[in-house]
């Protein structure tokens, strides 16, 4: 049985203002589905909602994550559940070493997940320890950046592109059931968008789900998703499959939009 | 050993003359306390817009006397050459092969009988006895302290470690610290504060002045780290005299103390001479936090950095104090400070101070601060990938820390100061 998210009829508010307007969407492992939309329809809200921020009040709706809603929960435990989000504009924080950060959300994901005796075994910390440092390796490699990133401070420094493929390494360690990425491809050159989707397509598979939003069709191309849905104030107005991306690619969003009662905000 | 537990004061005539008696004292050394204890009597606390020291009675100390008492393993363990117990000195053993190499090193009272010129030399003469009530404390009543002297061009590879434990809250624990270092010399002193009852009760007290002399060329590198309880009060004034091509290193940790106040000073006195100046804090629940960095460029071609951060929680506070002066010769001289304060929630208080006072016209001064709340976003993402509330929040505060403590020279000290740290959350 596919483990799913099921938004139903969401509705967020931040500071006061209704974004999200009764958004219904569901999401299970095995499919990948991307959002499409104009600025201003709500896509970030959507993303930044479904893991928890603070700022974004659920006024409505709910949203259930293998049948538990998560709407009460900490961001922290719907991470432990297997909910990822790739951020739009990661976070500089000084201090923290990528990899010893990693390793830090690794195993307090372990620690929520298995039911251990609460002794700690040094061996097989050892052990799990020597094995995530050649996951590590192995992911910024595949995510073209070099092996010193596992020492960088958390995207201090990095530039635009190397902040967002350094978020796909940490979905990577991290193993997701269900993957949302907010805009990763913005701000990406063709090859790195060509990198980061490669990345993405070796995780796709019957325990892996994806929510991609995305501002350019462009991406889409390295990989289809099985779905398409395209936003538009706070609500998905138009779902099909790979051809309505083609579709938008070519004529826009206008002849969507213009059956709506409210335009681009 | 004669007693001064009897007396209506510990802080009186008697006792100066009980301290030159027993001690044997030169007479220039006698008469200094008898001035300083004139000064003492007429100075106010050391008060201040931002620190107000309240409940401090320094009629209700005494001062020990000599205790015979071993000290713990605690010296053991951090390899220490030098400790003292409130006010008394419990060891001072210089390695042989140090001896050998003319290396000085001893309670302050023995130097004044084996060293006396060279002590008289340095004594008080960095920090006169009169900048403030406390000073003036230290010059009167100190019977601990120690004489630090390293001859031309001799390199000490191991750090010298001393530490000071409180026990007793009623002693007065006063400690003088002298620090010679001849021209082209190298040495690394560390000097690690703990209490023996972490959550004693009493209120311990705690003033503290180091001299330090570094020579043509020399170089030291000061490592402090404090760790009292919590119902402390601590006043200590360091101040450097930093000679030619001289070049001079503190890092200062803060955990621990009711009241620090600490001031401390490098004077780059010779062309070429450097200094850094790297202090962090860590205060919670209610402590507080004096502390001033003061640089003063007094010769052409220095160059001094001042770099202070603080994390705050609960409803600590922390006043941070940072004074540039260039004097009219301290041309093409550089300079920089930066304040950081992290506040871990509402309640907590930080401020922090610049002063810039320019009499050169070809230098570099700047100086910047920022205090703020610890970032929500950040908290977020770090919680976003698994980790909890205030798991994310010690990982933002630890790498805040970071990059700071890691410029400690002294790997061991990094650490400590990572646990204590993690101690403290708590």
């Amino acid at each position: 049985m596919a483990n799913a998210l099921e938004i139903r009829d969401l509705r967020v508010s931040v500071e006061g203002k209704e974004i999200l307007k009764g958004l219904t969407l569901t999401v299970k492992t095995g499919e990948v589905h991307s959002i499409m939309g104009p600025n201003g329809s709500g896509k970030s809200t959507l993303a930044l909602a479904l893991m928890g921020h603070p700022k974004y009040e659920v006024t409505g709706g709910e949203v259930l994550f293998k049948g538990q809603n998560i709407l009460e929960l900490e961001p922290d435990e719907r991470a432990w559940l297997g909910l990822f989000l790739a951020f739009q504009y990661p976070l500089e924080i000084q201090g923290v070493p990528l990899g010893r950060f990693l390793w830090a959300a690794k195993k307090a994901q372990l620690g929520q997940s298995e039911t251990s005796n609460g002794k700690p075994d040094k061996k097989a910390d050892a052990k799990a320890l020597g094995e995530f440092r050649k996951e590590l390796k192995a992911k910024l490699s595949l995510l073209k950046l070099d092996e010193v990133f596992g020492q960088r401070y958390l995207n201090v420094g990095f530039s635009g592109g190397e902040k967002k493929r350094a978020e796909i390494v940490q979905m990577h360690l991290l193993k997701p059931q269900i993957a949302i990425m907010d805009e990763t491809d913005s701000g990406l050159d063709i090859d790195s968008v060509r990198v980061v989707a490669e990345a993405i397509n070796q995780l796709r598979g019957p325990e892996f789900g994806a929510l991609i939003i995305t501002h350019y069709q462009r991406i889409l191309n390295f990989f289809r998703p099985d779905y398409v849905h395209v936003m538009a104030d706070g609500r998905i107005v138009r779902s099909g499959d790979y051809s309505l991306a083609q579709e938008l690619e070519a004529k826009g969003y206008d002849w969507i939009l213009n059956g709506q009662e409210q335009g681009v905000s | 050993m004669p007693h001064t537990t009897n007396l209506q004061s510990a802080f009186s005539s008697e006792t100066i003359r009980e301290l030159s008696g027993r001690y044997r004292e030169p007479a220039w050394r006698t008469e200094q306390r008898w001035r300083a204890f004139e000064i003492f009597q007429k100075l106010p606390l050391p008060d201040s817009r931002y620190t107000k020291i309240r409940n401090l009675d320094l009629q209700t100390y005494r001062l020990a006397p000599e205790s015979s008492e071993k000290l713990p393993e605690f010296a053991r363990e951090r390899e220490a050459i030098y400790s003292q117990i409130d006010n008394a000195v419990v060891s001072t053993k210089l390695p042989q092969h140090l001896r050998e190499k003319g290396v000085i090193f001893c309670d302050l009272e023995t130097a004044l009988r084996e060293h006396a010129d060279l002590v008289q030399r340095y004594l008080s003469q960095a920090i006169a006895p009169s900048e403030d009530k406390m000073t003036a404390l230290v010059a009167a009543f100190a019977a601990s302290g120690l004489f630090v002297y390293i001859p031309k061009d001799v390199i000490l590879e191991e750090p010298l470690r001393l530490v000071h434990l409180l026990d007793c809250s009623e002693i007065a624990a006063l400690s003088h610290l002298v620090v010679v270092l001849e021209r082209g010399s190298r040495a690394t002193l560390l000097e690690e504060s703990y209490a023996r009852h972490p959550y004693g009760d009493g209120t311990p007290f705690h003033a503290a002045v180091t001299e330090i002399y570094v020579g043509e060329g020399a170089q030291l590198q000061f490592g402090g780290m404090q760790n009292w309880n919590e119902e402390t009060y601590s006043f200590v004034r360091r101040r450097a005299q930093i000679q030619r091509d001289a070049r001079m290193h503190w890092t200062i940790g803060w955990l621990g103390g009711k009241l620090t106040h600490s001031y401390v000073e490098s004077r780059l006195m010779g062309p070429g001479a450097t200094m850094e100046d790297i202090q962090v804090l860590f205060g919670r629940n209610r402590q507080h936090f004096d502390l001033t960095s003061s640089l003063r460029n007094m010769a052409p071609h220095v160059k001094g950095e001042i770099h202070v951060k603080g994390v705050l929680k609960d409803r600590a506070r922390a006043v941070m104090y940072g004074f540039i002066k260039v004097e009219p010769p301290a041309q093409q001289s550089n300079s920089y400070q930066l304040a950081q304060g992290l506040l871990l929630n509402d309640g907590a208080h930080c401020d922090a101070i610049p002063g810039l006072e320019i009499e050169a016209n070809d230098v570099r001064a700047t100086h910047g601060a920022s205090i703020g709340p610890i970032d929500e976003e950040q908290i977020f993402y770090l919680q976003s990938r698994g980790l909890e509330r205030e798991r994310a929040k010690r990982a933002i505060v630890e790498g805040f820390l970071t990059p700071t403590l890691e410029q400690i020279p002294i790997t061991g000290v990094r650490e400590r100061f990572h646990a204590l740290v993690e101690e403290k959350w708590h």
